[in-house]
Parts: C-alpha cells; structure tokens; sequence
C-alpha cells in the first residue's frame, strides 16, 4: 500500500494543522448517495451523501440512534439500503462479496470468539477473506505486531483486559489487508494508554494510505484523528466538513473571561487575540481565560442539549 | 469444496471441543451411556407387563388351538398367528418380542403325556429381550399345563392319572426349545450392540444442542455479523455450520463403533449399512440442529427450548428407555420421532440383519427429516439484519 506523507499548513487563524494529502491526491475510495433507510415507522438514514478518500479518516459523529451505526452497516454490506448507491473502490456495492473484501470492521460489540487464542481469531477471519498459506501467516503477524499483542498471541481472547481486547478487534479487521475500515466506537471502555496506541495504530493506518470510516462520542478523538467530520442526526448530516471549519462556521465565538483586582468579567469575541492585547491596556488582569469553541460545542449547538436515549 | 466453508466448519469444532461442557455431553457421556446401559442390559429383569408374540400353529389341532385361545384369553400375552417365516422375520425386525411354534404333533403327544410323550414348542426370543426370555418359557408351561388338565385333553386323552396330576409340580409336560437366533448372526454378540447404538443417539443429541446453540451465540456475540462482513456468501456460512455439526456427527459415531469393536466386540453385520446409517443419521441431526436454532432469540431460551424437543424426541423414539418398556400405543406412536429411525438404522445395520431394502425405509425417513427441518431451519434464521 502506498505511503503518503502529510503536509502542514497554516489555517486562517494562524494555527498548524495536517492536511491530508489524499484527498488532492488520491482517488475516493468510498462513495455513499442519497443513502436511506427506515425501519418500520423509523427512518434511520436519510438520504446521506459522502465521499471518503484513500488516506482519510473521516469521523461520523452523533447521538444514540442518529444513524451512524446503521450507515456504516450498510457500508460494510450487512444491511441493504433501501434506496440509494454505495461504491466501494469503484468496485460496486458491497453486498457483492468480492467487493466486501477491500472492507474490514471493527464493531463496536466486540465480534471476537473468546475461547480462541488472539492468533486463532486472527488466522480463522483471514482465512474467511481468502488467505492461506504464508500470506496468511505473514499478515497475522504483521497485524499482531501493529496492534502490540505478539507476546500474548497464544493466550485465549477472554483473558484479555479490555484495551487488548479493543486491539485484537482492529486486527481482526485489518487481517486480510482491506484498504478501507470501519472502527466503530473502536475506544469504548478502555484506559487512557490503550486509547493512544490505538490512536496510533489508526493514524498509522492513515498514513499507509487506507481510508478510516471512524464513529465516537468522544470529542477529542475527532479533533485528534479525522480529516473531516459529518454530525448526523436523525439519519442525515447537519454538518461535514473538516473539524476547523466546523469550528467556524457553527461553534460560534470564544468565551473571555478576566479577572482583576475588583472585577471579573466575561464575555463573547470573535478574535480572543485581540480583545487580550486591548484588555491588557486597560489594566492589570489577575487572570485571563480564552475559551476557544470546540467540537464538542460545535456537536451541542447542532444536536441540541436533550438527552438521547 | 470452498475453502471458507470448510474454515467455517473447522472452527466450530475447535470452538465445541474448547467448550469442556459440551465436549462432554458429546463425546464422553455417550461413552458412559454404552457401558452402562450394556452393563444393565446384560442383566436380565423381570416384567410384568403383556409381552407381545406370535404364534405359529404348525400342528392345526384341537389342542393347538385351545393353547392358543388359553394364552390370548390368559391377558398375559398379545398374540397373532402366522406363518413360521413371518414369524421369524417380525421378531427379527422386531415387531414382536418372541414368536411360539407349536410343532406338529403337539395334539397327540399331549393327549400321550402319560406314555412319556412330549410336545414340543419352539421359542424365539429377539435378542434385544432377552431379559423377557424366562418370562415367556414360563408363561408357556404354565398354559400348556393348564391345557393338559382341561377338559378337552381329559376327554381326548382318556384322563390323566391321579398319580400324574400329583405329580404336577415336578413334571414337565412339554418341551421347550430355544431357537439360537445367534447363531444365524440375526441378533445382538452382546448387550452393547444395543447400548452403543443409544449411546451414540445421546451424543449426536449433544452435537446438536451445542451446534444449534453456538449459532444464537454467533448472532448475539457479534461474530456474525464478521462473518457477513467477510468476502463470503450466507449460504456459505449455513453450510459451513451444517459442515461442522455433519462432520462432528460423524466422527462421533465412528469413534465410539471403533471403540466399541475394539473393547466391547461391537461387531456391524454391514459395515457398509452401518456406514450409510451414520452418514443418513447426521443428515437428519444437521437439519434438527438448524430447526433448534430458530427457536429462540438468546442462547438460553435455544438450549431450554432445544434440549425439551431433543428430550422429547429421545423419550419417545427409545433413546432413554427402550422402545419394548412401552406401552403398545406408545411405540406406535415413537415413529414420529427421527431417534427411534436412527436407533432402527443402526440396529439394522449392527444386529438385526437387515437387507438394503428394509434399510431404505429408516434412511430415507432419516435424510427427509433432515431436509424438511433444514428448510424450516434456513427459513426461519434470524441474520442481524432481519432483526
């Protein structure tokens, strides 16, 4: 697989980010139109488009029940949508099982068999995408090596702690070398160190030039790791975009907030940096905090603030 | 034969035998079942209930007639008449417990028992009840007794003896003999020739429950929805489940015939029958394993709901007790049940000295139940995306 290297730029605000080379570059290697399901009186896709490229990690954000886990069970061809297109590598739909094989998954649910070694695991879904012999000795190794678990692979699955378990379900999905993925909330449950190393693993996976369909609640793991970004809710996107114009365009103004010797106050701006150097003329500050919008604030003003459940 | 299928196959097998529980049930229980039903059935037992025979009238005489009537009238017995041949052949295929030949000259000599003549009966046990044997030898000499001392002989005989009927209590009047149906090689060397066949029902029971369970556990663990994700299509997950349950079916009833040759001279009259039983049985047990999986939602509600009907199917079709401990209705109504079809097909094969055609029945019953649940099975398979 191709290697891209990313490049820097600089964002209007001055700030550094990475920019996918991929998406200049690259040919897309998902294509989703005008994708809708419904189950029952329930419509849970709406009519979703997008395009992902080969080296992108897009993330899919939303509450419960949004339609994020059922558009990326159509993508990976375990639900038929009931109208719309899905190319994948511009092979065609991926009910089609030739085509299913350029698609790995790691759903949520941890689809593992817990009796078996992670090896096991590893060279029984290998074997179900094709491999034998020593390409599939040689991409149970590789995968076993990536996601850090070499030392443990003759251990049985259910004596795995739970952030290992995470990383055996991303090698299961990688085992047969797909060129796209699918992680599904791939961080649930784990402790701090196990979600970095599969923070590196995925953006290693960038990096090699496969594109990552990516699902979280949590905030910061978009911020860190996509490209772009769609938030869904009731089965269409409000937004997509990458994560700074999202910002932008929908996480409204920074939050100042100062404080001195006889006052405290607090108010909105559109450019923190400045009102910062006006503030300091004006007199001595104890203390002054800039509340930049986040992602997180970008997902609550488009969702709204009522529970889901 | 796709690789994936076979995949599919070997790894539920590796994944049944990880599972120590249902290794046992399928594997080792069965074992324990042979040896200790085959212990129980070498020893005999007494019954009290009606034996079923059939009686062969070769001598067409009064007296033939009059025992005949005596033991239908005596409520011990269930009795037809037939042809010695006819008889022979319900007993081997079971149908009756024994057949009764009342020899030729079975009229005259009884009315000559005091000039030491001795009429003769033939008795033919089927050797799966052999623990009724005595029981019958000794409801025949109770009657033929009886009939010495009626009316009828009296009359024909010119009266029996006062020194004779004080005599009665160590005087055998008639003969008994025992036709060695073992040694025509129509019945069973020994009692694990029928406890092996039982055994071997209980853990094709097993392989069953735990195939069809392993199917729920597939959907609600996930890895179903990984294997509907691979380049594979459903049908070749089904036949790569359907694969392992086959196979391990198989294996299992070859294991223990091995064992039970080698330890427990369990030796097949047809190999080949034997061997196209085993193949129509696992047939039959793949498509019930597929039926059981349908039939609930969780893992508990398939094992509670699959191991009531696997029961239910063992009661009645002679797989926890044997079929001739029935009351008549009931074997009867075992026909519905595809273990009593899979002990017949073994016993055919093993004891009870079948032909082809008379196998055909049992295997036909076995790969058409196998076919039709397999059917209902795929049909009603809940795949994650039908909810």
């Amino acid at each position: 697989m191709t290697q891209l290297k990313p490049l820097i730029s600089h964002t209007s605000c001055g700030a550094s980010t990475l920019i996918n080379p991929a998406r200049i570059l690259n040919p897309t290697m998902l294509q989703v139109e005008n994708l809708c399901k419904r189950f029952g009186t329930i419509q849970a896709v709406a009519g979703l488009s997008f395009n992902a490229h080969q080296g992108e990690i897009l993330g899919l954000l939303g509450p419960n029940g949004a339609g994020k886990s059922t558009c990326i069970n159509m993508v990976a061809g375990l639900l038929r949508a009931d109208s719309g297109e899905i190319n994948v590598a511009k092979l065609g739909s991926p009910i089609n099982p030739e085509v299913r094989q350029k698609i790995g998954i790691a759903p949520q649910a941890l689809a593992l068999y817990e009796s078996l070694t992670g090896e096991e695991n590893l060279r029984y879904f290998g074997r179900l995408a094709g491999l034998s012999g020593k390409l599939l000795r040689d991409r149970v190794s590789w995968t076993l090596d990536f996601v850090l678990l070499k030392d443990r692979k003759n251990d049985r699955v259910k004596t795995y702690s739970g952030g290992m378990k995470r990383r055996i379900n991303l090698a299961a999905a990688l085992v047969h070398d797909p060129p796209l993925l699918l992680l599904d909330e791939p961080t649930v449950g784990v402790d701090p160190q196990s979600r970095n190393a599969l923070f590196d693993n995925v953006l290693a996976l960038k990096d090699q030039g496969r594109t990552v369909i990516y699902t979280t609640h949590y905030m910061e793991e978009a911020e860190k790791l996509c490209d772009r970004v769609g938030i869904i809710d009731h089965g269409s996107f409000l937004a997509f975009d990458t994560v700074d114009k999202l910002i932008k365009s929908h996480g409204g103004k920074s939050m100042v907030t100062v404080v001195r010797h006889d006052s405290q106050e607090q108010f909105e701006s559109d450019d923190p940096i400045a009102e910062c150097i006006r503030l300091q003329k004006e007199g001595e500050i104890l203390s002054l905090r800039v509340d930049r919008p986040d992602l997180e604030r970008v997902f609550l003003n488009l969702t709204g603030k009522a529970m889901r459940d | 034969m796709r690789k994936e299928v076979i995949a599919i196959a070997a790894n539920d097998i590796r994944l049944l035998l990880r599972d120590k529980g249902g290794a046992f049930v399928t594997f080792i229980f069965p074992l324990v079942y042979c040896i200790f039903f085959g212990l129980i059935f070498a020893t005999p037992s007494m019954s009290s209930r009606t034996i079923n025979v059939v009686m062969v009238d070769e001598d067409q005489s009064q007296q033939s007639t009059a025992f005949i009537e005596l033991l239908k009238q005596s409520g011990a017995v269930t009795c037809n008449i037939a042809s010695r041949e006819e008889a022979i052949d319900q007993v081997r295929r079971a149908k009756k417990v024994a057949y009764v030949v009342i020899t030729k000259g079975f009229g005259q000599a009884l009315q000559q028992v005091q000039f030491n003549k001795r009429p003769k009966i033939v008795i033919g046990i089927d050797p799966a009840r052999q623990a009724e044997s005595e029981m019958v030898k000794g409801l025949i000499a109770k009657y033929a007794f009886e009939l010495l001392f009626s009316p009828l002989n009296q009359k024909l005989s010119g009266g029996i003896t006062g020194n004779q009927r004080s005599a009665k209590n160590h005087f055998a009047p008639i003969e008994i003999e025992t036709a060695q149906l073992r040694q025509k090689r129509t019945g069973p060397s020994n009692s694990y020739d029928i406890s092996f066949p039982q055994g071997i029902i209980w853990g094709v029971l097993g392989c069953c429950a735990s195939f069809g369970i392993s199917l729920v556990n597939e959907r609600t663990t996930g890895t179903l929805s990984r294997l509907l994700v691979a380049p594979i299509t459903r049908t070749h997950i089904l036949a790569g489940k359907a694969l392992a349950c086959f196979t391990s079916t198989l294996v299992l009833g070859v294991v223990l015939f091995v064992v039970g040759r080698i330890a427990f001279s369990v030796i097949p009259q047809s190999p080949i029958h034997l061997a196209i039983s085993l193949l129509a049985i696992s047939i039959a047990f793949v498509g019930i394993m597929m039926f059981i999986s349908i039939l609930g939602k969780t893992e508990r509600a398939v094992s509670g709901m699959g191991w009531a009907v696997l029961l239910g199917m063992a009661m009645l079709g002679g797989g926890m007790v044997p079929r001739f401990l029935m009351p008549h209705w009931m074997q009867s109504l075992s026909a519905i049940s595809p273990v009593s079809w899979a002990i017949k097909a073994m016993e055919g094969a093993v004891w009870r000295g079948f032909s082809t055609s008379e196998m055909l029945l049992p295997w036909c019953v076995l790969v058409g139940v196998g076919l039709f649940f397999f059917a209902i099975g795929v049909r009603g398979f809940s795949w994650p995306d039908k909810g």
